[in-house]
């Protein structure tokens, strides 16, 4: 395997108390090297949310540790932690969640200016290289509500690529699609990780889609199932 | 390094503008309340300024000079402590006041009124006619016969009424000498004065120095100076330049008392600002209601575009810069509706000041004290209540979008994408 760019050890994630306690995820042990194209899969309430979660650092582990490229990330505070994802992680919603006031082009630059980038021709000029990488140049100063949902999903792969992420979790980008546009985003997806090497790892139910990706991690009641690798 | 504000306040003004509906609901109710405050601090201004222009114009001037003995024994307004030397005082008074200052001698005192039948207490004046026009407005009421005529006495129009005695009737004027002895001198009615202040109409009798003399049976003493200093655009600056003058006087010549108008209206000053006061009070109530219409819109705001701020989080996004940013759309409508407000409120001031409020009808004959009885007032240009309007308006509407903003930071990332 690549570089690994992060690993879950033993991880296990509990919701609740007493009788509302549910475990969520079970002891997860997994490690991802770069510029993998993995999936996670398996039936509702599985744990695929929450294991995006906490290897996005928007949920932490009830137990085990989970290793950022070699940093430990069980201790931090949230401010930390955002840091920490403003400068590695990127996200693709299933609902697209693009802010409906800003343009495609200001939408797809949000994440650098997060980052607190302040160059604003590198900034534009990135947002447009992006944008054109997606092939929605036409539509760069159309607002959200004026586009497809395929071309809002392609806004959000854009905007979640800008940074230079060092890896792209996606849950269920093809949720709300039709098969075939659903085909289009993933397809985008696998090209986009061929040519640049960032690591994705998407949830989702369409086995035809989960052909696509070159490792299907199977979770059930919080554990995995299986964790098969496929040629590319 | 983190994100400037710059963004967050585009993303602000831009949900300011596309729930423009809410938007504009919410900066009327502050626009409405800036308004308000606006004209009635202005009405107050107008008010306050008719108030000082009746005084200085039928009582006081801007400035009376008496002796300190006079002014120690004013309430018995006593004929023996006159100003020494009123003469050479008043040659000398240009080099201590403002340029286009006017002055005139009077002499006032208790005096009683008959029309043969009954008898009634008075204020005499004695005047000198033509510098009396000069500083005083006394002679353009005179409403019937003329002013300072020999052997004629201008008096109030309430006493004329009390009385029962009209241009060319005979009255008698007694007055209580030094020494104690009482005279008394017959007199024609030569006009009646009707003036905007009740206590005047009701008591004011002004003869000339040949009658006072007349009377007395020798010369009457000068019991006071009074002074116009030529007017000023705004009342406050007219008060401190009769302090100004009142303090040279005082300085020039030990033996005088110089009260200037603010001194004189001191009781109507301090409870101008108790008025002031509650114009406050008003502007807070208005300012409540509105934050509460504001904190709703943010609220609103915030519940429609929880996973929003759940995006913006999961980028990196801090809790601080998300109550920013909702927070920088509460001032973005307290911006919209207190200039709204402020534009409202010129408006109203423009009107007033164009056209003014009549009040005389709405006391009847009541004894407004230094009120004018046909109270008429314009509005006042005010600079700084139209900016005081506008930094209340933008603070109340940051003050009430600071509690939904600090839910909106605390709203868990997790949470706020999986809410639907």
């Amino acid at each position: 395997m690549a570089k690994v760019v992060l690993a879950l050890r033993n991880v296990t994630k509990v919701y609740g108390r007493g009788e509302a306690e549910v475990t969520a995820l079970h002891h997860i042990s997994l490690a991802f090297g770069e510029g993998e194209f993995a999936a996670v899969v398996g039936p509702s309430g599985s744990g695929k949310t929450t294991l995006l979660n906490i290897i996005g650092c928007l949920d932490s582990p009830t137990g085990g540790e989970l290793v950022w490229k070699g940093i430990q990330m069980k201790s931090m505070s949230k401010a930390e932690l955002a840091a920490y994802r403003r400068a590695h992680v990127s996200f693709v919603f299933q609902s697209y969640n693009l802010i409906p006031v800003l343009t495609v082009t200001e939408n797809v630059e949000l994440p650098l200016l997060i980052e607190g980038n302040r160059n604003k021709a590198h900034v534009r000029e990135r947002a447009e290289a992006i944008i054109a990488m997606v092939g929605l140049s036409e539509k760069a100063n159309r607002y959200p509500t004026e586009l497809s949902g395929g071309q809002e999903q392609r806004v959000a792969i854009a905007r979640a690529l800008v940074k230079k992420p060092s890896i792209v979790l996606a849950d269920e980008p093809t949720a709300n699609l039709d098969t075939h546009t659903a085909h289009e985003i993933i397809e985008l997806m696998n090209e986009i990780n061929k040519k640049t090497n960032t690591t994705f790892l998407f949830s989702t139910h369409d086995s035809r889609i989960m052909e696509l990706a070159h490792r299907v991690i199977t979770l059930r009641d919080g554990q995995i199932e299986s964790d098969e690798r496929h040629e590319s | 390094m983190k994100m400037n504000n710059s963004m967050l306040f585009q993303i602000a003004l831009r949900n300011v503008a596309r729930h423009h509906r809410r938007t504009a609901i919410t900066a009327i109710v502050l626009m409405v309340g800036i308004g308000v405050f606006i004209m009635f601090q202005s009405l107050l201004a107008g008010m306050d300024r008719v108030t000082i222009d009746t005084a200085i114009d039928y009582d006081n001037g801007s400035i009376r000079v008496r002796s300190k003995d006079y002014e120690a024994h004013a309430t018995s307004q006593p004929l023996e402590y006159g100003i020494q030397n009123a003469g050479g005082i008043m040659a000398g008074l240009g080099a201590l006041l403002p340029a286009g200052s006017t002055w005139t001698p009077r002499t006032r005192f208790y005096a009683q009124v008959s029309n043969w039948r009954d008898e009634t207490p008075a204020l005499a004046f004695v005047i000198q006619p033509d510098t009396d026009q000069a500083v005083f407005k006394t002679a353009e009421e005179v409403v019937g016969g003329g002013w300072g005529g020999a052997t004629k006495a201008v008096i109030g129009a309430d006493l004329a009424r009390d009385l029962r005695v009209g241009e060319g009737d005979s009255i008698v004027v007694t007055a209580v000498l030094p020494n104690g002895s009482l005279n008394a001198i017959e007199l024609e009615v030569g006009g009646i004065a009707d003036l905007p202040l009740s206590s005047l109409s009701q008591q004011a009798i002004y003869m000339t120095a040949q009658d006072a003399e007349t009377l007395v049976g020798a010369p009457l003493p000068v019991t006071e100076i009074d002074i116009r200093i030529p007017p000023a655009s705004r009342l406050d600056g007219l008060v401190a330049q009769a302090d100004a003058a009142a303090s040279r006087i005082e300085e020039g010549h030990g033996d005088l008392a110089a009260v200037s108008i603010g001194e004189a209206m001191r009781d109507y000053l301090a409870m101008r600002n108790m008025k002031s006061k509650f114009a406050y009070i008003i502007i807070v109530i208005v300012l409540l209601i509105s934050s509460v219409g504001i904190f709703n819109t943010i609220l609103m705001s915030m519940y429609s575009r929880i996973r929003e701020i759940g995006v913006l989080a999961a980028y990196g996004l801090e809790p601080a810069q998300i109550k920013r940013l909702f927070s920088l759309e509460g001032v973005c409508i307290g911006v919209i509706g207190s200039l709204g407000g402020v534009l409202l409120g010129a408006v109203f001031v423009w009107w007033l000041v164009g056209h003014g409020i009549s009040f005389g009808g709405m006391f009847g004959g009541l004894d407004l004290g230094n009120l004018p009885k046909d109270l008429f007032i314009r509005g006042e240009w005010n600079p700084a209540t139209f900016i005081q309007g506008f930094i209340f308006g933008v603070l109340v509407s940051w003050l009430a979008s600071l509690m939904p903003a600090r839910k909106a930071s605390s709203i868990e990332v997790t949470e706020a994408l999986r809410f639907v």
